[in-house]
């Protein structure tokens, strides 16, 4: 078990996110820097002050060296850079643990991660990204969707353990009522569960309601040693557990979805010991939410409650504020905006400071951030406390 | 690839025999001749023990239905909705994915015993999906 963040305290310092939703006439590079400038600002710190910086990609730009492109964009000549850490969904949590591992190893002390991209409004189609997620010959031309790979998913996940469409429902309204209380949140309007059963279905048994928004934006955290953090005007938001986990690329090659999750709670389980905490000390959850049924998946896999007990476990207000474990306070990717979990980790911070608003934790001490990228083929988990 | 037309695959090294099988009305897996571990998507090297000493092997086209997905937007225009995008798992113990047909959507379950046929792209390419058995 690794003892690094125990041994060499690292912190969160610092978040920025830019205008969300639909905003035209604005790069990629753009949303980055805007996001980055947000940090800096937040962390009370200068840019000359940031030197290391990590970047995940774009899916309109595709650069060759992002990081380095970035960096000079903005002005940064830094002492490690990570360039284009890409593993979709999971991208973000792990874009704080590559700079943990960076400040340890003493390559820097203040850690830029930034991501932006004007999806949205860009020239992307987003359908053609499940060409580079699924196998290009034995895959993609049965008209694979990135939804549908969710809705196999989600259609085995039914078959194994009763869960239904309801049940899924319930994690995109708990979503949208957090981001009711959300001020930089793109989908405000109340829904119920029969609105989204009701919804188009898209790929079955996703409906689009349990499909996560498409968004311009950008955002950024900064990662920064406990001793230079001491000298930053916020209260110091600690890394305590890091885990991460594949069993597959190609959604025809995961092991059964029974399989899918023994593993992750493996995971989950290194998470925790690394942390030093258990299950019970999470107040608050912010998971992965590119659809519904990665969610509840992902809560089953971390241990909130046992495999294929999810569907009950998230019905009644239980992932809500009040709730026995709120999760996604933020709205999530279903309902604030999607760039790849950087918000998720933004919220977490939020709510180990105490700033979260209307939608604060009371005494909020411990969360648990989650991504998942591809179809369920790569998993990030990051726990982040008020102490390390 | 024009988005009005279904993608057609290019087959590569490893993947040239499948095609091959396919043309000829044959759904074609690998085995490894040290560890005896069957391989589904083709590959150079077996993913079990990492022998090179690889064979081509003749599945039975038989398997049934692991999961599946109605899909109600199609990929490109060249997919007509509904279509059903499944993952079959065949007799010899490998799963993958296809699409079901001659059947109607809502009549795909779970469980379903299916078999294979193939359906011609160009001269060269047959891309096998399933029917019910």
């Amino acid at each position: 078990m690794s003892d690094f963040l125990k041994r060499k305290k690292i912190c969160i310092v610092g978040i920025g996110e830019t205008e969300l939703g639909k905003v035209p006439g604005k790069s990629s590079l753009q949303f980055h820097t805007e996001a980055a400038k947000l940090a800096i600002e937040d962390a009370g710190i200068t840019k000359d002050d940031i030197n290391g910086v990590v970047t995940a990609f774009s899916f309109v730009d595709h650069t060759f060296m992002h990081c380095t492109t970035f960096a000079e964009y903005a002005g940064m000549t830094p002492k490690f850079f990570y360039n284009s850490i890409a593993i979709g969904g999971s991208t973000a949590a792990w874009m704080a643990a590559q700079a943990a591992m960076a400040i340890e190893a003493g390559l820097a002390d203040c850690v830029l991660c930034v991501r932006g991209d004007n999806t949205a409004t860009g020239q992307v189609d987003m359908i053609s990204l499940i060409k580079e997620m699924s196998h290009i010959e034995l895959e993609y031309p049965y008209g694979l969707m990135t939804p549908g790979g969710y809705g196999l998913l989600a259609q085995r996940h039914m078959h194994d353990f009763g869960t239904t469409s309801e049940q899924l429902a319930q994690i995109a309204v708990s979503a949208r009522k957090h981001a009711a209380l959300m001020p930089n949140a793109v989908m405000k309007k109340p829904i119920t569960i029969d609105d989204v059963v009701n919804s188009a279905m898209i790929c079955s048994p996703m409906h689009v309601l349990d499909c996560c928004l498409v968004t311009d934006g950008g955002g950024a955290f900064i990662v920064a040693s406990e001793e230079k953090a001491k000298t930053m005007k916020n209260k110091p938001v600690y890394l305590k557990g890091l885990a991460q986990e594949s069993t597959h690329q190609y959604i025809s090659q995961a092991p059964d979805v029974k399989e899918i999750l023994r593993n992750y709670r493996l995971a989950s389980d290194k998470c925790f010991n690394m942390a030093g905490i258990e299950r019970k000390d999470i107040d608050v959850a912010e998971i992965y939410d590119c659809f519904t049924i990665t969610t509840l998946m992902s809560i089953e896999g971390l241990g909130f409650c046992g495999i294929g007990e999810g569907g009950s476990f998230v019905e009644n207000g239980n992932i809500e504020l009040g709730g026995q474990l709120p999760v996604n306070t933020h709205g999530g990717l279903l309902s604030q905006a999607h760039l790849g979990g950087m918000f998720h980790i933004n919220e977490a911070v939020r709510q180990i400071r105490g700033t979260a608003g209307p939608r604060q934790v009371p005494n909020a001490k411990n969360t648990i951030v989650t991504g998942n990228g591809g179809l369920f083929s790569s998993q990030t988990m990051m726990i982040l406390g008020d102490e390390a | 690839m024009s988005a009005n037309t279904t993608p057609v695959p290019v087959p590569r090294a490893e993947t040239i025999k499948f095609w091959e099988g396919c043309k000829d009305g044959e759904f074609r897996l690998q085995k490894c001749d040290d560890c005896g571990k069957v391989i589904f998507y083709p590959r150079a090297i077996c993913n079990q023990c990492m022998s090179q000493n690889i064979s081509w092997i003749k599945s039975s086209g038989k398997g049934e239905i692991y999961t599946y997905s109605i899909h109600h937007r199609g990929a490109t225009p060249a997919f007509k909705t509904p279509y059903v995008v499944a993952l079959v798992d065949l007799e010899e113990g490998v799963r993958v994915m296809t699409n079901i047909v001659g059947c109607d959507v809502n009549d795909v379950k779970i469980g379903m015993k299916v078999s294979v046929v193939f359906e011609p792209l160009t001269d060269d390419i047959s891309l096998p999906k399933f029917q019910p058995a």
